[in-house]
Formats: structure tokens, C-alpha cells, sequence
């Protein structure tokens, strides 16, 4: 693999630092404080690999700057140290609000040392572990992993955007059952590293790549890690809204462009996964659906203009009478709701009304979801809400063939 | 005397006997002129309409984004659109071409007026075409963003928004034009404050909607202990 020249702000560091068989880059770790403790962690999870690692750790230069005044050190518990400018991450998987995202560094670093792995954490020096550190190197360099990808624990009415829209969707489309594309911590193999060096804006707007996307398309090995319970490292948009015009704008891009590669993918099978599930104590919580309900109703009647634009006749109808629906029975069934998802993203597609707007009005639909669920998983156990999850990856699986036929045809796309 | 009425009489019957039948040719050629104008340019929409289609048009149109071109004419299309102005051009141009056969003097000192104001007629043509291209998408944002607030009177206040976007190219194109002079702004700012006011009492009557909103910043969040749903 050709070795892809980092910034020169690390060139001439990366030079003189030895080969290693991992890069570790902790974006989050901001102080010189908090660059020692992470080295020291990183430290313990490598020297538990098997055969021995070197490693190297990528961290922001505010650590040198702010509290060596700029001499910086080189070593902390005997990993050697490399300061880089990161740009801040956002809630997109391995992307940056502006400027360089810390995967490109990573990445380019990694390539540069000739490293076997690479390993992102984006958890703050508080919240990062040697055992997920562990957990996330050991796939790769043991097992010959390409890609490894994050199971959390979290509470059933948390993520519900991964749960209900990116991992079926992403499942159904590329055939693989893991649902941790919206997670932050990710290892990758030197055979990743290519996909991460790939331009950084798309269109003008920093690009998030997509770990199994870029996986299954270059025919890469995936696998799982638990990494014990979430913490979020990066401040999270309040608003269903917001929210999904962030990801599902930058997921149906990704779906637009890797078109050629999911419309093979037939089915999907299981990933492995690493490591033990960590015990969760998942406390009782009081959601009032109400507003959602009512929500999805003011959409209903405010916005039908903008949702005939992307969905059938037929849908419209069904939305039509799940609002008028009795609390009791309101219910959104996983086909309607997975036909939904694909409508949306083929109107996406074909730039039926400015894609910022259309992602924003489908979040009266996305509520009408959520207060379905919560009715749904309120009383049952975390094992049963797995199920539910289940069936409605099956369903997105079952409907696969509704957007491969409107999405070769569009000329037919004609609500 | 008898002998000078009648012969007064036969002068005047002569004079508009002879007007009319130096005008009749000319009405007689714009009328021939308009309707082969008419013909010629029905067939040219048909062939434009045609070609439009077959390429695509339309659909190439809206994933450029001008989705909304040819609603703010009234027609379904944008090859529809384009064909009529196609007929209408051609219809024009016999109406011209009749005038012509009058006194070409005529025509040309209709060009020479025509020219001169045709720069400000195009000028006002694009103003009110972005005006409402614009209005439609600022009201469409504006929708949307109040229904996801859970505003109850969105759709009056993007209403009010697109109309105050309208109102403003349309006085805008006007002025250019020197129409209506004092009349139009008179019009416009009667309208305009009329707009703001009625916008500003619907944001005052739901008022309660907006601090509900801004305290909570979602229907889901619960009251104490955090949001109680995550979305990410």
C-alpha cells in the first residue's frame, strides 16, 4: 500500500518516530493531563495483544501547546506521543464539522508508519477504558479483521435514529446485521486505511464516510466489539429535526452513491461480534407520547404538499388513518414505516424539493415512529425489544425490492 | 342651398368612404396576419412541447431543483410553460407584422418604443419570477420549521411569509416599470404592514406555543431528569 504523506505539521515527527503495528488517535483528550492518562491506558490494552504491538498515540496538539508550551512529550509509558491538528468531531460517523476529520489524520499517519491497525476513541480521558482499547485492537490484529465496529450498551429509548432508520437500512441494503455505523470508536485494518483518505468535502460539506459501506464494497472482514456502556463525547442536536436532516442527509448520499453496490446484495448475515455485553441497569422511564402524537398530527395536516412529494397515494392514506388512530392503537407497521424510509431516500435522490426541507418534514413521521416504539418496548423485557428491533430489520429486508424497482425506474416515481 | 348640403353631404360620405377603404386593406392583412401567426404558432408549441418531452425536460428541470417554475404560471409544466410562451411569441409577431401593413411608420416607431422599454419589461419579468421562486421556498422552510415547533398556526404564518416576498417583487417589477407611480407604494406598504401586522398578532396569540417550545426544545423531552428519548 502506497504510504499517503501526512500534514507537514507531523510530517517531520511521524519520520522520526519508529515503525509501529498501531496508531491510537484520541481526539477527545485535550490536555496534556489527559493525553498521559489515555497513553497509559492505551498502554495496559496493548501489551495485553498477542504478539507483542507497538503503538502510537495521535492526539490533538492543544495538549503540547496549552501545557508544555509547545516543547511537548515524547513519551508517556512508553508509547510514543504525536501531536496533530484535529479538527472537532461531530455526530456523524468519521466526520468534522470543518477541516480535516481526526479518521483522516489517523488515517494518514497510520499509512505513513506502515502501522497494521488503527484505532479511533473518541471517548474523553475520564470515559476511555484499556479494555475497550483492547477490545477494538484485538479483532484487527489478532483475528485479521478489517473493520471493527462498536456494540454499546444503552437504554432501549436511546439511538433511536440508528434504531429505527440506519442500522435496518443499512442492513437490508449491504446484507450485514451491525448496527454500530453511528457509533464513534472504530479500528480499522491497513486494508481500511485506503477508504478513509478519500476527500474529505463532498458537494462543499464534510463528507462522513460510512464504516461498512466502504467495508462491503472493497470486500472487507467486519466485525463487532462491546465497549461496555455510551458515553457521548460530542454534544448531540436536541431536536428530531436537526438531528435527521444531519444524518440521514449525509446516509442517503452514501446510498446514492454506493447505488452499483447494494442493488447485488441479496439477504443478510450475521457479523461477529467480540467480548461480553456489559451488565446495564436499565431504569424506568416516563415518556409522554402525546406530544409526538400530536406532532405527527399538526404534520399531517400541515404538510401533506410536502410529503406527496415523496411518498405514494397509498401511504399517504395509511398516514391518514393512523392519525386519526386512538392512542391505544397507534401503531406504526413496520412495512409502511420501512417503505417510508425508502421513499424518502429515493426523493432525496431525485431533489424533489430542496433535501433540506424534505429531511426535515419527514420528523413528524420519525415522532409518529418513536411514540409507536415507546408504546411498543414500554413493558416488555430488553430480550423481547430485541425481537421487535428484529422484525423490523426483517421487514426493511422484506421491502428491499419496493426501492431497487423505484429506484431503477424513477420515471415511474410518480406520486 | 339644397344643391350645397347635398354636395357638402357627398364630400364627407366620400372623405370617410374613402378612410375606410384605405384602412380596410390593413384591417383585412392584421387580421389575415394574426390568424396565420395563430396557426404557425400552435404548430411550433406542438413541436416544442414534443422535443421538450422527449428529452426530458421536466424531470431534468426539478433535479436541477426548479421544480416550482412552472407552477407559479398556472400550468402543469415547464415544456408547457415554454410551448405557450412559444405561441404567444409567434402570435405577437403577427400582430407586428399586421400592423406593418397600416403604415410601416407605424412599426417602427413601435420597435424604437418597444426596445427602449423592453430591458425593464424583462428586468420586472425576472424580478417577479425570483420573487416567487423565492417566496414558495422561503414558505415552504417556514412550515416546516413552525410544524416541527410545534406551531399550530404554521400554515397562515408561511402564508403570510410567502405573500410578503410576493408582494414585495411585484411592487418591486411595477416600480421598475413606472406603473401605478405613487398608487403602487401607497398599495404596497398599505399590504405590506397589513401582512406584518396579522403576522405579528398570530406569533402574540401563540405566544404560549413559542415559550412552551423554547423551554422544552422538543414535544419528547420530559420535564425533569433529561430527555427521556435519545434520538442519536
Amino acid at each position: 500500500m502506497a504510504a499517503h504523506t501526512p500534514p507537514e505539521t507531523t510530517g517531520a515527527r511521524v519520520d522520526a518516530l519508529p515503525t509501529a503495528d498501531a496508531v491510537v488517535c484520541v481526539p477527545a483528550c485535550g490536555t496534556a493531563e489527559a493525553v498521559r492518562r489515555a497513553a497509559d491506558r492505551v498502554a495496559r490494552a496493548v501489551a495485553r495483544l498477542s504478539p507483542p504491538s507497538t503503538v502510537v498515540l495521535l492526539h490533538p496538539d492543544t495538549a503540547v501547546a496549552a501545557d508544555t508550551g509547545g516543547a511537548g512529550t515524547d513519551r508517556v509509558a512508553a508509547v510514543p506521543l504525536l501531536p496533530h491538528r484535529l479538527s472537532p468531531m461531530t455526530r456523524l460517523p468519521l466526520a468534522a464539522a470543518d477541516g480535516v476529520p481526526p479518521v483522516h489524520a489517523l488515517a494518514a499517519v497510520a499509512s505513513h508508519a506502515g502501522a497494521r491497525a488503527c484505532c479511533l476513541v473518541a471517548a474523553r480521558a475520564d470515559d476511555l477504558t484499556a479494555d475497550a482499547v483492547h477490545a477494538l485492537l484485538r479483532p484487527v490484529v489478532e483475528l485479521n479483521f478489517d473493520l471493527v465496529l462498536p456494540i454499546y450498551a444503552r437504554h432501549r429509548l436511546d439511538g433511536l435514529i440508528n434504531s429505527s432508520i440506519v442500522h435496518p437500512l443499512t442492513r437490508a441494503l449491504y446484507g450485514r446485521r451491525a448496527d454500530g455505523q453511528l457509533g464513534l470508536d472504530f479500528a480499522f485494518s491497513a486494508r481500511f486505511v485506503p477508504a478513509l483518505l478519500e476527500p474529505t468535502r463532498q458537494h462543499g460539506r464534510p463528507r462522513a464516510v460510512w464504516p461498512v459501506t466502504e467495508a462491503v464494497e472493497r470486500g472487507l472482514q467486519i466485525c463487532q466489539a462491546h465497549l461496555g456502556t455510551w458515553v457521548a463525547p460530542v454534544e448531540e442536536s436536541a431536536d428530531a429535526g436537526s438531528a435527521l436532516s444531519q444524518v440521514l442527509g449525509s446516509l442517503f448520499l452514501d446510498v446514492e452513491h454506493h447505488a452499483p453496490v447494494w442493488q447485488k446484495v441479496r439477504g443478510s448475515q450475521d457479523v461477529p461480534a467480540f467480548g461480553s455485553a456489559a451488565p446495564f441497569d436499565e431504569e424506568a422511564r416516563d415518556v409522554d407520547v402525546g406530544p409526538m402524537i400530536e406532532s405527527f398530527q399538526l404534520g399531517f395536516r400541515n404538510l401533506p404538499d410536502v410529503w406527496s412529494r415523496a411518498l405514494p397515494p397509498a401511504t399517504l392514506v395509511e398516514l391518514g388513518r393512523l392519525a386519526r388512530a386512538p392512542r391505544a392503537e397507534f401503531r406504526v407497521p413496520d412495512a409502511l414505516w420501512a417503505r417510508i424510509v425508502y421513499d424518502f431516500a429515493l426523493g432525496h435522490r431525485l431533489r424533489v424539493i430542496n433535501r433540506d426541507h424534505l429531511l426535515r418534514a419527514f420528523a413528524p413521521i420519525y415522532l409518529a415512529w418513536v411514540a409507536s416504539f415507546v408504546l411498543d418496548a414500554g413493558g416488555i423485557s430488553r430480550a423481547a425489544v430485541g425481537a421487535r428491533l428484529e422484525r423490523l430489520c426483517q421487514a426493511y429486508e422484506a421491502e428491499k425490492p419496493y426501492l431497487m424497482s423505484r429506484w431503477r425506474w424513477p420515471d415511474r416515481f410518480n406520486p | 342651398m339644397w344643391n350645397q348640403v347635398q354636395e357638402a353631404l357627398n364630400q364627407s360620405a366620400a372623405s370617410v368612404l374613402t378612410g375606410i377603404a384605405r384602412l380596410l386593406p390593413g384591417t383585412i392583412a392584421l387580421v389575415v396576419s394574426l390568424i396565420l401567426a395563430a396557426f404557425v404558432g400552435w404548430v411550433l408549441a406542438f413541436v416544442v412541447k414534443r422535443v421538450l418531452t422527449g428529452v426530458g425536460f421536466d424531470r431534468h428541470l426539478a433535479a436541477w431543483g426548479w421544480s416550482d417554475v412552472a407552477e407559479w404560471a398556472g400550468v402543469k409544466s415547464p415544456s408547457l410553460l415554454l410551448s405557450r410562451i412559444v405561441l404567444w411569441a409567434t402570435v405577437l409577431l403577427g400582430f407586428v407584422v399586421g400592423l406593418a401593413a397600416f403604415d410601416p411608420m407605424l412599426t417602427s416607431e413601435l420597435a424604437l418604443r418597444l426596445f427602449g422599454s423592453a430591458i425593464n419589461l424583462v428586468t420586472a419579468l425576472i424580478i417577479l419570477i425570483v420573487g416567487n421562486v423565492l417566496a414558495r421556498f422561503l414558505s415552504r422552510g417556514v412550515l416546516i420549521s413552525l410544524v416541527n415547533m410545534n406551531i399550530q398556526h404554521a400554515r397562515v404564518m408561511s402564508l403570510g411569509v410567502k405573500w410578503l416576498v410576493v408582494i414585495l417583487a411585484a411592487a418591486m417589477a411595477l416600480d421598475h416599470l413606472s406603473i401605478g407611480g405613487r398608487i403602487v407604494q401607497l398599495a404596497f406598504g398599505i399590504l405590506f404592514g397589513g401582512i406584518v401586522l396579522t403576522l405579528s398578532l398570530t406569533v402574540a396569540m401563540r405566544s404560549k406555543d413559542l415559550a412552551d417550545w423554547s423551554l422544552s426544545r422538543r414535544p419528547d423531552k420530559a420535564d425533569e431528569g433529561g430527555p427521556p428519548v435519545q434520538h442519536l
